[in-house]
């Protein structure tokens, strides 16, 4: 998915403090920010809303000097990556694998077969080292490709590579279970 | 090289993208903006690090809310948009639809689907859609009856409405569109542009002006929300009426300046005899730009038709 | 019968001619809706408006500020205008509240020509027909005028 051009009026109001044109840009990435904070938190959604915040109070804090030469999404996504990262280190007990205390609860839910299999994916996402976490989500949320992560990651597009590559390699051993279920022709997507 | 998606390790890949599939994008609750809102309205700077939420243990149904709102998106597709169905303003109940969905309110329900993460659109009481496709690039309904209202944010072509008798593209906007059971139906544009198209005939739709589609006709000529009752009665008789001369002059007769909008349509859809009556009417109300010529406009010369469509919004 | 000496009229020829070419290439100010900026980034735009007979758009310098009242309160914010493309056009996003009665005050400058306009506004659009175009910047009379006639 290309970087969205975002809509200049918009981000020209937001600039000079217009709450509704910030309210609007709040409702257009909210989710995908707080989704990728929840699956780098471990589906803990405390911290994912804390960050989620952290990250659109510094957005707001910090654009007026968003020149618009980087696309917005790249710039988001930087923020995004640094406040997952300096909560990640705060909590350093928290980033770790932690399977049955920080796994969301399935809730009464008819579809316990799915959510047992998101589960799985979830906290095989979350159990990566932060490092192969973020480009793995960055790549499934927004498609984007080497240069835009080493923009909003902020490291060479080389390292782009081999730390999505090595994600890759780590997620396949973590969601073994889930191939073989899908092998034999279980409730599969 | 490095302008390319990412692709992994192939034997990976396969495997990993449809694991993924199991994780849904997941609404962020309401609770979060009101702490933003409430932190830019205190004084001092934005706190470094966020206020603990353990105030959400304290609600459980928000945090069920939270639940069934995030394993809603949890089934057969990836990308799943939330429907909230409220009756007399007050939410009802939360689900999640996906393509090949069908979404049905009643007299007494509207429904706010969200659409990706591009925009909204409000569906009326008695409407029925389908939703074609929630991908990336293609967000796409069908409006089978009934009113919608869509509020779009995002580059154009992302977002398109499907009628029995044209299709809404979206340009970057805000409009409703109204359709019978019959296909038969009415674009009103109130902020930004939509072309309005069904095979191959185009109608482009600026704010504060409309639109009527009829099944097996397609969408017919826009015009002013403003304009004289006169001119869209012509109109509508010329469009789908099988309106003859009498119509078109009858449309000429009552257009004001700023309904070039109709005219500059009129111009490629009026017989060839009938073209200068229209070219005429509209040197009338703006001299011709300066790379337009009499003789390219009537042979609808597509560049010059241009030019000359992007000097005239100016008057729209 | 009245005579003009030659040489008057030749050295008042070039003048006679430069005149007319001035006047009709004088700066002005076109108003237009969102869809005339052609560029789908300015679609919430309140409105458009284009600078002509400037020859070097680049040198164009435009003031322009939101006039409101609001409750009894008069109100005045300053407005940014954000170029689109072609060059020489500008959008103005609404950067004024939703309450109240607002109009758009714009004055442009190019060399030593000055243009204006008074545009009624509500927060996504602007009323065409009571939009006033001007050959100089607005005055603070003219806007006060516009302000309590605005229709919005």
């Amino acid at each position: 998915m290309p970087d969205r051009e975002i809509d200049a009026i918009i981000l020209e109001s937001c600039r000079r403090g217009d709450r509704e044109a910030f309210r609007t840009l709040y409702e257009t990435h909210k989710d995908k920010v707080y989704s990728l904070c929840l699956y780098f938190f471990h589906g803990n959604e405390a911290e994912a809303a804390d960050v989620t915040q952290e990250v659109f109070l510094k957005l707001h804090a910090g654009i007026a000097g968003f020149r618009g030469d980087a696309g917005f999404s790249t710039w988001l996504y930087r923020l995004v990556q640094n406040a997952c990262l300096d909560a990640s280190r705060r909590n350093a007990a928290r980033a770790r694998l932690n399977t049955s205390a920080d796994a969301p609860v399935p809730s009464h839910e008819a579809h316990l077969i799915n959510a047992a299999e998101s589960a799985i994916v979830q906290n095989a996402v979350s159990s990566l080292p932060p490092k192969f976490r973020l480009p793995i989500l960055l790549r499934y949320f927004e498609d984007l490709s080497y240069e835009e992560m080493s923009r909003a990651l902020d490291c060479s597009m080389g390292t782009v590579a081999s730390r999505l590559n090595r994600g890759h390699k780590m997620l396949a051993g973590l969601l073994a279970p889930l191939r073989k279920n899908a092998a034999k022709g279980g409730d599969d997507v | 090289m490095f302008n390319r998606r990412p692709q992994g390790p192939p034997h990976h890949n396969e495997a990993i993208a449809q694991a993924l599939s199991h994780l849904p994008v997941v609404e962020a609750p309401d609770a979060i903006w009101n702490s933003i809102e409430a932190s830019l309205d205190r004084p001092q700077p934005a706190p470094a690090s966020a206020p603990r939420w353990n105030l959400w243990l304290l609600a459980p149904a928000t945090v069920l809310l939270i639940f069934i709102a995030a394993w809603s998106w949890n089934l057969l597709h990836r990308t799943r948009w939330q429907v909230v169905r409220t009756s007399n303003g007050a939410p009802t109940r939360t689900e999640t639809v996906a393509a090949g969905d069908w979404l049905q309110t009643d007299a007494s329900t509207r429904a706010e689907m969200r659409i990706g993460d591009i925009g909204t659109v409000e569906i009326e009481p008695n409407s029925r859609l389908r939703v074609i496709a929630t991908s990336a690039n293609n967000h796409r309904l069908s409006l089978d009856h009934g009113e919608i209202s869509a509020t779009i944010s995002a580059p154009p072509k992302l977002f398109f409405v499907e009628t029995k008798s044209a299709t809404a593209v979206d340009l970057g906007c805000q409009y409703d569109m109204k359709v019978d059971e019959a296909g038969n139906g009415l674009l009103r544009v109130t902020r930004g542009w939509v072309s309005f198209e069904w095979q191959g005939r185009e109608s482009l739709v600026p704010a504060g002006a409309s639109c009527r589609t009829r099944a097996g006709s397609g969408p017919g000529t826009p015009f002013f929300d403003d304009a004289p009752q006169r001119l869209t009665a012509a109109l509508d008789q010329f469009d789908f009426a099988a309106g003859n001369e009498a119509a078109l002059n009858a449309i000429l007769a009552n257009a004001r300046s700023r309904d070039t909008l109709t005219l500059w349509h009129l111009l490629s859809r009026v017989p060839a005899p009938l073209r200068t009556g229209v070219f005429d009417r509209m040197v009338s109300f703006a001299p011709l730009p300066s790379d337009v010529t009499r003789e390219k406009a009537l042979a609808l010369d597509p560049q010059t038709l241009k030019i000359w469509k992007d000097e005239l919004a100016w008057t729209w | 019968m009245v005579t003009i000496p030659m040489k008057r009229l030749l050295t008042a020829i070039p003048f006679l001619l430069i005149v007319p070419a001035l006047w009709a290439q004088g700066l002005s100010l076109t108003i237009g809706n969102s869809v005339a900026g052609q560029n789908f980034a300015m679609k919430s735009a309140a409105f458009v408006f284009r600078v002509n007979g400037c020859a070097d758009l680049s040198k164009v310098q435009i003031t322009a500020t939101a006039e409101g009242i609001v409750g009894n309160a008069r109100r005045s914010v300053p407005v940014n205008p954000i170029p689109s493309q072609p060059a020489g056009v500008w959008a103005i996003g609404a950067q004024w509240s939703a309450e109240g009665k607002w109009v758009v005050n714009i004055a442009a400058t190019c060399q030593n020509e000055t243009a204006g306009a008074i545009v009624p506004v509500s927060r996504w659009t602007f009323d065409r027909a009571t939009t006033q175009l001007l050959t100089h910047a607005p005055t603070s009379a003219e806007v006060e005028a516009a302000l309590k006639a605005s229709r919005f």
